[in-house]
């Protein structure tokens, strides 16, 4: 385990992420960071958002992502030199979530619940011309949290909110009365939802107040996993991460000492199969876990971004 | 409520009940938490939903979408409900389906027919925080309701206070407190370090000024 201490002790680490050349971090200070992969070095600093980054994402080898409560949403290209943003995506509203679709023709963002506003939206925006296509502003009443693009169909996606509904969309026409596939109403305030499967034909979600659970696209329950406070030595879920290539789910979580455990999900089983700890020594708030290396990442609110080989 | 003296609640509760101002409608009472140590800016969303054992919410209206099993229940039970058909009806004319969204507080759905519901209706329920509990034909349709009369919504956004309703006037001492101690307890717990996240406990009526209960 490699500890990449940031040295501000006072910064919360939010995402991370890597590519073939940089490890990333995003944090508290608006920072986004990028170490060399191998030898853990600072890199550089990207300076752009103005207010909390909401979400990173790495889009493929060469693109990463920053969404903001700035309103704006940034295109990095990791391939050049530069420290400013390949395209940006200006909204209105803050942006609280986001997701690329997996052609790269359309970017969508939510975003918060303000409240001279009174609504949270869906931005749709054409990645080929920066411009924004349509917006739906009635399908969650509170903020947006998470948004998934279908791995294989550009027009699907899914997107849960504060108010407790895992929504999953067809935008294929941008009417907003009819393309909505499924409902799922958690009946609690929902932090992560996305695909797995195979043939992504199912979806997981994640609450604020630590339970999951897994549905069928079309919205029948699978499993309900309950409450994972109930579970020795966790705190909190992470985040839920299909590995394709195995077709195995995995649900990692955390404690308050910063321990992280990783688990099988199996039907009607959370499978403990890895702990790491002695990384970090507070809230964990983002893992990345790259399945061919066996590498995975972490980042907590200690400031810190620790370096962790999966056992297999 | 291992930090909050039980003969202050007791007394604020007092308080709070004795009848003062006749008001013409049965005012609620809140939990107001004020917390410190935490920055909304950079912790974790802190968010979601608790179920009281006792009602405080008592004549939020529920109104049940229901397959033929579920609306022969509810016209049992003198509950209000709206068929399929009745859904069909309205066409997907969002004046309509805004109607019936406001007309009601919640709703309870058939699990067989929920999946329709985004068909049926359209996003019409979901601005308004209304979408449908679903509800299988093993359980009651009262209890059902009632649990949703019992669960409120809490969220943290940017202020540092929560406001949490946990019963009203017309409830007895032990009612209200069974309520308080469960919120007290659940939301310290969600809190990442517990008591020391909280800075102030208060109770209050709707039109009535706070009592400090930590």
């Amino acid at each position: 385990m490699a500890n990449i201490d940031f040295g501000f002790k006072d910064q919360y680490v939010f995402d991370v992420t890597a590519n073939s050349q940089y490890v990333i971090a995003s944090a508290s200070d608006q920072l986004v960071r990028l170490y060399d992969a191998n030898s853990l070095q600072p890199v550089t600093s990207l300076a752009f958002h103005q207010k909390r980054i909401s979400k990173m994402k790495l889009y493929n080898d060469q693109y990463l992502f920053t969404a903001s409560e700035d309103g704006k949403l940034a295109r990095w290209d990791l391939r050049s030199q530069s420290t400013a943003p390949a395209q940006v995506f200006q909204y209105t509203r803050p942006l609280s979530a986001f997701d690329v679709n997996c052609n790269d023709t359309m970017a969508v963002a939510g975003t918060l619940n303000e409240e001279f506003v009174q609504t949270a939206e869906l931005a749709f925006f054409d990645t080929r011309q920066s411009s924004l296509l349509h917006k739906f502003e009635e399908s969650h009443g509170d903020d947006v949290t998470d948004i998934q693009c279908h791995p294989s169909i550009p027009s699907q996606l899914i997107s849960c909110s504060t108010d407790g509904l895992v929504n999953s969309y067809d935008v294929k026409d941008f009417d907003e009365d009819e393309d909505i596939l499924a409902v799922i109403n958690s009946g609690s305030s929902v932090s992560k939802a996305g695909y797995f499967g195979p043939d992504a034909n199912y979806m997981f979600y994640l609450t604020h107040l630590e339970t999951f659970a897994l549905y069928t696209l079309d919205g029948d329950l699978v499993c309900d996993y309950g409450q994972l406070k109930n579970i020795e030595g966790v705190d909190y879920a992470i985040d839920c991460l299909f590995d394709q290539t195995t077709s195995r789910l995995y649900l990692a979580t955390g404690n308050n000492n910063g321990d992280v455990s990783l688990f099988h999900v199996n039907i009607n089983e959370l499978q403990r199969c890895q702990v790491l700890s002695g990384g970090h020594t507070d809230v964990v708030r983002s893992i990345y876990w790259n399945h061919t290396s066996q590498s995975i990442l972490t980042g907590g609110e200690d400031g810190k971004m620790c370096a962790w080989q999966a056992v297999q | 409520m291992s930090k909050v003296n039980a003969s202050a609640v007791r007394e604020a509760i007092a308080a709070i009940t004795a009848p003062e101002k006749k008001r013409n409608f049965v005012e609620t009472i809140e939990l107001q938490i004020g917390l410190k140590n935490y920055d909304p800016q950079r912790d974790k969303r802190f968010s979601g939903t608790i179920k009281l054992p006792h009602v405080p919410r008592p004549n939020l209206s529920v109104c049940v979408l229901g397959d033929a099993f579920h609306c022969d229940q509810a016209k049992a039970a003198g509950m209000e409900f709206q068929s399929v058909d009745d859904l069909k009806k309205l066409n997907k004319n969002k004046k309509l389906i805004k109607k019936l969204a406001k007309k009601y507080d919640a709703f309870l759905a058939s699990e067989a027919l929920i999946k329709q519901i985004p068909r049926l209706l359209g996003p019409g329920l979901h601005k308004v925080g209304k979408f449908p509990t679903p509800v299988s034909h093993a359980e009651s349709l009262t209890d059902k309701a009632n649990e949703i009369r019992a669960t409120i919504k809490f969220q943290l956004k940017k202020v540092l206070c929560l406001g949490v309703a946990v019963g009203h006037v017309e409830m007895t001492e032990d009612q209200l407190i069974a309520n308080i101690l469960l919120s007290v307890n659940f939301l310290v717990s969600l809190l990442k370090k517990n008591w020391q996240n909280v800075k102030s406990l208060y109770l209050k009526s709707t039109m009535g000024k706070p009592y400090r209960l930590y």
